[in-house]
């Protein structure tokens, strides 16, 4: 069966480090940073509330005091520090890797799409992934056994190449798929 | 060196649960570990003392019996914990990937190394293989510090093993997390 249609990506640090990003927050470590930061942060403030009530004497509530500021830095963890570390962990891996700058070419079917180069060939079906993310650079696709996610790049595709690309995949994975302005803006 | 290896194999679910809970290992920092054991001993210590000499009212004896809980929530985090919620995950997503895992081929020589199954073939020079690692009872082949290819050791013999570990040693890309 010949493939509907048929793209080239290459990517650059800066646009895996950004998909690394994606899939953190949405799959990885960072999952769910919202709900637990939250969390931590009434639980702050709760201990906070009681530490006033109490003229902030650290000497009688000492464990509250130290609940406190476990709970402020976890907070400050999964809203600031988690994300600045994925996407230095993206650029870490990137280095690290011998494939990912290569040249893949994306052979497009109506069920699956094909990502391949002389060294790596990847099948997945659209029912296997959980998510699609397209930014104004790349396309993250979650999801699969091997290979977590993988991130197309949008920089050496033609405009109407590029629109032909987004419809399909909208088209053929509706439920999965969602445009964000830039990594991490919207999760 | 020279080296030729060949095995075909299926991946069972205990395969897939040892290698998830091999690679939370792996993947999990050492200082990370320590310090949150060291963390886990200090809040359990000074909860201990707390509660049988200091004591105080109803309000500040559940204060401590937390600390104390905290403190071993802490301490046995990594070493029991998170290895019976990494097996959980593991098996729910085996279950859920099924179809996905199938049989899988790997070879290496001297000169290439590749792993197939049905959707996902990868064959490159050795040189680009970023490390092996080796636990109680998986091979990880790291293609780059994230993603790896794995091998149950049960598919290969001790000669074969012992050679693949000798093999990257020499190369200067082999670690032992047994």
């Amino acid at each position: 069966m010949d493939a509907e249609f048929s793209f080239k990506s290459k990517l650059n640090i800066k646009e895996y480090a950004d998909g690394y990003r994606i899939f953190d927050l949405k799959r990885g470590r960072s999952a769910g940073r919202e709900w637990k930061s939250t969390v931590f942060f009434m639980i702050s403030m709760a201990t906070l509330f009681f530490l006033l009530m109490s003229g902030m004497n650290i000497g009688r509530m000492p464990v509250c005091a130290a609940v406190f500021l476990i709970s402020a830095y976890m907070c400050t963890h999964y809203v600031y520090i988690l994300p600045r570390k994925a996407k230095l962990r993206g650029e870490h891996i990137y280095k690290s890797s011998k494939m990912l700058s290569k040249e893949y070419v994306f052979d497009v079917y109506p069920d699956y799409f094909i990502m391949r180069n002389k060294n790596e060939s990847i099948k997945r079906y659209y029912s296997d992934v959980s998510d699609c993310i397209e930014t104004k650079n790349i396309i993250v696709i979650i999801g699969g056994f091997e290979k977590r996610f993988i991130v197309i790049s949008k920089r050496n595709i033609e405009k109407n190449e590029l629109e032909k690309i987004s419809r399909y995949f909208k088209n053929r994975m509706v439920k999965q798929y969602r445009r964000i302005k830039d990594p991490g803006s919207k999760e | 060196m020279d080296i030729n290896i060949e095995a075909a194999f299926l991946i069972t679910e205990e395969d897939f649960v040892s290698m998830q809970i091999a690679r939370m290992k792996i993947i999990t920092e050492k200082e990370n570990r320590v310090i949150l054991k060291i963390i886990g001993i200090i809040a359990a210590f000074c909860g201990i003392i707390a509660f049988l000499y200091i004591r105080g009212n109803l309000y500040q004896l559940i204060s401590w019996l937390l600390l104390i809980a905290v403190g071993l929530y802490c301490l046995f985090y990594y070493d029991l914990i998170n290895p019976v919620i990494t097996k959980k995950q593991a098996t729910d997503r085996y279950r859920f990937n099924r179809r996905e895992i199938g049989s899988k081929i790997f070879r290496l020589d001297s000169v290439n190394f590749s792993f197939e199954d049905e959707d996902h073939k990868i064959n490159m020079p050795v040189e680009n293989i970023y490390r092996l690692t080796e636990t109680s009872d998986t091979l990880f082949i790291f293609y780059d510090m994230d993603e790896f290819g794995f091998i149950p050791k049960r598919v290969l013999d001790d000669k074969q093993i012992s050679d693949m570990r000798k093999f990257f040693e020499e190369k200067g890309k082999y670690r032992n997390e047994a």
